[in-house]
C-alpha cells in the first residue's frame, strides 16, 4: 500500500529532515510512527499525501509512484486518502453536519446520497446527537471525531493521522485510538504518528521509529510473538 | 467540472460577496464608474463617426490634372479611374471648360481674367462614388491611391472640416485605445485585489480543501464567479449611469443656450452591441483579476 526506497527530505539547502528512508507497510495493517519530537514523522507523514515532494527515492501509494505524479493528479490521489490532525483542521463557519457534507460534495459525490452518507458516518463515530454544533462549541474529542468522520467519509483506504491525541486528555485519547482500531477492523490502512509513548505500547501495534530522520527500529505488533512462535524468525528489528 | 458544479460556484460566489460587503460594494461601484467613463467616451466616439459618416454620402471627390496634359491623355486616365470599383461617375472638365465655368460664376469678377495671355485654371476629373464607396475607409483610401497617379496635381474632396473630423476621429480612436487600457487595467487590479482579500479571509478553508482533495478548478471556480459577478454588477452599474446621463443630464445641457452643436446634431445612445460588449468586458475582467489573485495563492 505504501512503498519508501530511500527517499531524502531536504528542507532549504542543507537541512536534511528525511534521510535515506525505507519502509513497506501492507494493506490493511495499523502502524504506529514514532520517535522525538523533530525526528522527521510530520514530514514523512505530508509526503505520503503530497504535501511535500520527496527530493531523493521513490514513494509509492496505492500503486502510484508519487515522483511521477502529474500536478492535476495529487487531488484524486488525496481522495484515497483520509487525514487527521493535532488541531482538526475543521471550517468553523460551518455546522459539524456541513462540513462533512462540504467533503462529500468536493470530490463530487451526488447531491442526493450526501446527506444519508454523512449522516451515517457521524453515527459511526457517535455524534448524532451534535450534528448541528459549530466546531467552536465541542470538546477537543468530539471536534476530533468530527475530524474522522470527515477522512473516512469518502471510504479512502489510507487513513493518516498526525497526533491525533496531541491536544486530548488521557481517557478522550483511548477513546480516538479505539476509533481508528474501528476504522482499521473495517480493513482500512492506518498510519499514525504520535510520540505518546503510553498509546503505543497500549495498542500493540507495529511500531516504525523515526530519530533524526532515519529509521532505528521497526517492530511487529507484540501479539506476533505470543501467537505465534514461528513468527519471530521473521521479525527483525531493522537499524539504520 | 466547472459546470457541474456551477450552481455551487454561483452560490458560493454570492457568499464571498455578501461576506466581504464594503470591498465589494467599492469595487463595484469603482468598475462602475471606470466602465461609465468609457461608456461616456464610446457614445462620443460613435455619434462624431456617425455624422461623418453622413457627410461622406455627399461627399464628391475632385482630381486636378497637371498642366500640359493633352485631353486625348486625360481621356486615357479618365479610362483608368473609371476600372475602379469606387467610382461610379466620372466627368473630365477641361481647362477650358473651366474657365467657362468661372466666367458664369464670377460674372462681376471678370476683369480679373482679362490680363491673362493663357488659362491659370487646372483641368479636372470630377468623380461620384458608387455606393459601396460612400464610407469613410472607403473615401480615404480611393483619395490615397488618385494621390499615386504621376499625372494628377492634387485631390479634394468634401469640406474642409470633414477632413478635420476625420483626423479628430483618428485621435480619438488611438485615445480610446489608451483610455480603454488604462481603465482595463485599473478594473483589473481592483478585481485583483478584493479577491484577494476574500481568498486570504477563507485561506484555512482552501487548505482544508486541497487536503481532502478538492480539484483547483473547484477551489478557484467561487472566486472567478465572484469575480465574474463583481465585473457584471459593476458593469451593469454602468450602464445605468450611462443611461441616466444621456436621458436627464444630457437634455437640459442642450437645452441651456451655450451649447448650439450639440443642438443642431441627432445624437444616439450607444448601439445594443456595444452595450453587450460592455458587460462582457466587465465580466471578462472580472475573471481574469481573480484568476490572477487565486492562481498565485494555490501554487502548491
Ligand atoms: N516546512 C519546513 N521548513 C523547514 N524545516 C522544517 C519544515 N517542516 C519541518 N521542518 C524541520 O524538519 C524536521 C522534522 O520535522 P517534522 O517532520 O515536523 O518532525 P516531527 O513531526 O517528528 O516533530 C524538524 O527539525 C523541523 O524543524
Ligand atoms: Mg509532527
Amino acid at each position: 500500500m505504501i512503498r519508501m526506497s530511500n527517499v531524502q527530505k531536504r528542507y532549504g539547502r542543507e537541512f536534511r529532515a528525511i534521510k535515506g528512508l525505507s519502509l513497506h507497510i501492507r494493506r490493511g495493517e495499523f502502524v504506529f510512527i514514532t520517535g522525538p519530537s523533530g525526528a522527521g514523522k510530520t514530514t514523512l507523514l505530508k509526503m505520503i499525501y503530497c504535501e511535500q515532494k520527496a527530493d531523493d527515492g521513490e514513494i509509492l501509494v496505492n500503486g502510484r509512484n508519487l515522483s511521477r505524479l502529474r500536478r492535476g493528479s495529487i487531488p484524486y490521489l488525496r481522495r484515497n486518502i483520509g487525514v487527521v490532525f493535532q488541531d482538526f483542521k475543521l471550517i468553523h463557519s460551518k455546522s459539524v453536519f456541513d462540513n462533512i457534507v462540504f467533503a462529500l460534495r468536493v470530490v463530487g459525490t451526488p447531491k442526493s446520497d450526501t446527506k444519508r452518507r454523512a449522516w451515517d458516518v457521524l453515527r459511526r463515530v457517535g455524534l448524532q446527537h451534535k450534528i448541528n454544533s459549530y466546531p467552536l462549541c465541542l470538546s477537543g474529542g468530539e471536534q476530533q471525531r468530527v475530524a474522522i468522520a470527515r477522512a473516512v467519509v469518502n471510504d479512502p483506504a489510507i487513513l493518516i493521522a498526525d497526533e491525533p491525541t496531541g491536544n486530548l486528555d488521557a481517557a478522550v485519547a483511548d477513546e480516538i485510538m479505539s476509533l481508528l482500531e474501528e476504522i482499521h477492523v473495517r480493513g482500512t490502512t492506518v498510519v499514525v504518528a504520535t510520540h505518546n509513548m503510553g498509546i503505543v505500547h497500549r495498542m500493540k501495534k507495529r511500531v516504525i521509529r523515526l530519530e533524526d530522520g532515519k529509521c532505528v527500529s521497526d517492530t511487529d505488533a507484540p501479539d506476533a510473538f505470543e501467537l505465534d512462535e514461528d513468527k519471530i524468525a521473521l521479525v527483525k528489528p531493522s537499524v539504520g | 467540472m466547472f459546470v457541474q458544479n456551477f450552481s455551487y460556484f454561483i452560490e458560493e460566489g454570492f457568499r464571498s460577496l455578501r461576506h466581504n460587503r464594503f470591498m465589494s460594494v467599492v469595487a463595484i461601484v469603482t468598475i462602475g464608474f471606470a466602465l461609465m467613463i468609457f461608456g461616456a467616451f464610446l457614445i462620443v466616439y460613435s455619434n462624431v463617426q456617425q455624422i461623418t459618416d453622413g457627410w461622406i454620402q455627399e461627399v464628391e471627390v475632385t482630381a486636378y490634372l497637371r498642366q500640359g496634359i493633352s485631353d486625348d491623355a486625360a481621356d486615357e486616365i479618365k479610362k483608368r479611374l473609371w476600372e475602379n470599383r469606387e467610382i461610379a461617375s466620372v466627368a473630365y472638365v477641361s481647362q477650358e471648360q473651366a474657365l467657362q465655368r468661372f466666367k458664369s460664376e464670377h460674372a462681376d469678377a471678370a476683369y480679373l481674367l482679362e490680363g491673362l495671355t493663357n488659362n491659370p485654371l487646372p483641368a479636372s476629373f470630377e468623380i461620384g462614388l458608387s455606393k459601396e464607396a460612400r464610407s469613410r475607409e472607403a473615401v480615404e483610401r480611393l483619395v490615397a491611391k488618385l494621390g499615386k497617379l504621376p499625372e494628377l496635381e492634387g485631390v479634394q474632396y468634401g469640406e474642409e472640416w470633414t477632413k478635420s473630423l476625420l483626423t479628430f476621429l483618428k485621435i480619438l480612436r488611438l485615445l480610446g485605445f489608451i483610455l480603454g487600457g488604462l481603465l482595463g487595467v485599473a478594473i483589473i487590479f481592483i478585481i485583483a485585489n478584493t479577491v484577494r482579500l476574500t481568498v486570504y479571509a477563507r485561506r484555512d478553508e482552501l487548505a482544508v480543501m486541497r487536503l481532502i482533495g478538492a480539484t483547483n478548478w473547484f477551489i478557484k471556480g467561487p472566486f472567478l464567479t465572484e469575480g465574474l459577478l463583481q465585473g457584471l454588477v459593476g458593469a451593469l452599474l454602468s450602464l445605468g449611469l450611462l443611461f441616466g446621463m444621456y436621458h436627464f443630464w444630457l437634455p437640459r445641457l442642450q437645452a441651456s443656450a451655450g451649447i448650439f452643436f450639440l443642438q443642431s446634431v441627432p445624437l444616439s445612445f450607444l448601439s445594443v452591441d456595444m452595450l453587450l460588449w460592455i458587460v462582457a468586458a466587465g465580466m471578462l475582467m472580472g475573471f481574469f483579476g481573480s484568476l490572477m489573485s487565486v492562481g498565485r495563492f494555490l501554487k502548491i
